[in-house]
């Protein structure tokens, strides 16, 4: 039979963005799609998402796709173990043993992990390099798969306005308390692989070619000189980088990045207007990685001064290669107004595969479109 | 450049954890316990030679037994739709079963299954969450997480999202998804709300036949799933 009711499955997300610093209002979308169903032990799913930016300098016209397989080690049951109101640590088929009454006070969920494949269609960004404004860096395209497991821990806690006076059967008053957003704290501990080969892949500092003049200040230790980096052989990392040489540098064809971070999310339901604006909670979302970068690749970065080859001018190099440590951040609040209608307001920091562009502190808001049957971490 | 482990370790490696999870024995399984979740009772494999041999019935008798009992349905199979559970091997498959028909002895839980399922805004398939002593059923607001073979993530259904009903001690939940688990949970109503209304019954049985007198108190509606517009709506039809 063709049609399932997965239409909780589907989920697009349209964002206007606002960018007050910036000298005309952006105006970004994005498409999401997430698709999956049982096959086997586990779930089988397509992820894809699509950027685009009313502004030709800012359109990263990205593309990334990837098939998934995720499977939940024991999950016959909601919770591999809990702590329930008024117990000791129990396992699984005894953390809901009145059901609807209480959801545990901590519940570990089962371990997810999950194995993903596909292309990453790097961004175009500009070269904001004096004289070569309408520049492109050239796209990248990379396979990459990956393997993340992850250990959702579902927190409920005690609070007093969770609690409701009920008059029982003899005519006494009973406080009993209720649960109107079921996981309202949830934290999840995220460990990951990645691995890969570049299939196609543009020289570093093509077609502007930089001159290093200066360093970033994680880069100001001595420098030593390369012994056998040239103006078009590897890149060196930046702590090698030599004021005053050229670079144009090819990229390594392997990638492998090692990845740690946590998802949080807290919930609040409306309390007061809740009759205008549905029963759906508030959410706040955090999120972080770390990627440990074993081979160099590239980032784009505006904050690094070199001179322009072609103007002879100190200009930014926005784009290098590099190994080490990558970071990101994000925080986003949803205020659902309907079903199917989300205020969201998120801020970022760090830079994010294939391209890995440095967003400083992105402030965004804007309007997302979902499903009903919101996803619980 | 730092050294790190070469593509051509990482890939064999990154099979080699998939095909393990994919395939590793199934654990054995442990029994259900007693109202944790739906009771799945399994049939054995029917695999007919020749000519096809009659299913038999799906044992829903966690209707009536269990505190929580979850039937997977669609609308779309056999003349009148089919309900199921999830086979107990753990694969996912739903065991169908034409107990709709009018001439099988219908208990009281499955007739309010059938007309909430009638009564749902669900197109073509999903599954019933029925809940057993659900205290101020009518009057309280549900929601529901579930784990479904539909999507990969843990589902949150608020009150508004749900179609609910509510019979003398049983409440039923419609969702469009076919649940693996689900988690019910209760919290008072807010009757000062103007939109509220009460949790109502399951609708009354329909009729498809439109020569079907409706006004003979005599007269059983055939009990069916399926949707009435399903002989003239062509998506459907060929879904």
């Amino acid at each position: 039979m063709g049609i399932q009711p997965a239409d909780a499955a589907w989920r697009f997300t349209g964002t206007i963005s606002l960018a007050p610093s910036a000298s005309a209002t952006k105006a970004t979308w994005d498409v999401q799609i997430y698709e999956s169903t049982r096959w086997g032990r586990g779930w089988v799913g397509l992820q894809a998402m699509y950027e685009h930016d009313r502004k030709l300098a800012d359109d990263l016209n990205s593309l990334t796709a990837g098939l998934t397989y995720l499977i939940r080690v024991k999950d016959k049951y909601p919770f591999w173990g809990c702590w329930a109101e008024k117990d000791a640590f129990v396992r699984g088929k005894n953390c809901n043993p009145q059901h609807y009454v209480n959801p545990p006070l901590v519940g570990i969920r089962p371990l997810e992990v999950m194995v993903r494949g596909g292309p990453e269609w790097s961004p175009s960004a500009e070269n904001t390099a004096t004289g070569t404004q309408g520049i492109y860096m050239p796209k990248d395209l990379n396979l990459v798969m990956g393997a993340t497991a992850r250990l959702p821990i579902i927190i409920s806690p005690w609070i007093p306005w969770h609690y409701t006076s009920v008059r029982k059967d003899d005519g006494k008053w009973q406080k009993t308390r209720q649960a109107p957003q079921p996981s309202q704290f949830t934290v999840v501990p995220v460990f990951g692989l990645e691995g890969g080969l570049r299939v196609d892949s543009h020289p570093i500092g093509a077609p502007v070619g930089l001159v290093v003049v200066s360093l970033a200040p994680e880069c100001s230790s001595p420098p030593s000189p390369p012994s056998s980096t040239g103006p078009t052989g590897l890149c060196p990392s930046h702590s090698q980088l030599v004021p005053g040489r050229l670079y144009t540098c090819t990229q390594p064809q392997e990638i492998f990045r090692q990845v740690a971070g946590v998802d949080a999310s807290l919930r609040w339901p409306y309390n007061i207007t809740k009759s205008f604006l549905g029963d759906r909670p508030i959410t706040l979302d955090f999120s972080y990685r770390m990627r440990w970068l074993s081979y160099a690749e590239p980032f784009y970065d505006d904050t690094y001064a070199a001179t322009n080859s072609k103007t002879s001018k100190t200009d930014t190099l926005p784009e290098g290669q590099s190994s080490g440590e990558r970071s990101y951040a994000r925080i986003t609040i949803l205020f659902p107004i309907s079903a199917y209608l989300q205020l969201r307001t998120s801020w970022q920091r760090g830079s994010l595969p294939p391209l890995f562009q440095n967003v400083g502190n992105l402030f965004k808001l804007g309007l997302a479109f979902s499903n009903p049957g919101s996803s619980e971490h | 450049m730092k050294p790190g482990p070469r593509p051509c370790i990482i890939v064999p490696l990154l099979f080699f954890l998939g095909h393990t999870l994919l395939c590793a024995q199934e654990p054995p399984i442990e029994p259900i316990p007693e109202g944790a979740l739906a009771k799945i009772t399994p049939e054995p494999d029917v695999t007919p030679a020749g000519p096809a041999e009659p299913k038999p019935p799906t044992d829903v008798e966690c209707l009536t037994r269990d505190i929580l009992c979850i039937v997977q349905f669609h609308r779309l199979l056999g003349t009148k739709g089919e309900i199921g559970l999830f086979n107990k091997d753990g694969k996912n498959k739903i065991n169908w079963s034409p107990d709709l028909d009018p001439m099988l002895p219908l208990e009281a839980g499955l007739i309010d299954l059938i007309n909430a399922i009638n009564g749902s805004k669900v197109l073509v398939s999903g599954s019933v969450v029925s809940l057993k002593g659900a205290n101020n059923c009518a009057t309280s607001s549900w929601s529901v997480v579930t784990q479904t073979v539909d999507l990969s993530n843990n589902l949150f259904y608020a009150p508004s999202d749900l179609t609910a009903f509510c019979t003398k001690d049983t409440l039923l939940i419609v969702l469009p998804v076919h649940a693996i688990w689900a988690s019910v949970y209760r919290t008072d109503a807010n009757p000062s709300d103007p939109t509220w209304k009460r949790i109502p019954a399951p609708p009354a049985g329909h009729e498809c036949n439109s020569t079907f007198d409706i006004s003979d108190p005599k007269k059983v509606p055939s009990r069916g799933i399926s949707s009435c517009s399903l002989s003239s709506n062509p998506v459907l039809r060929f879904a």
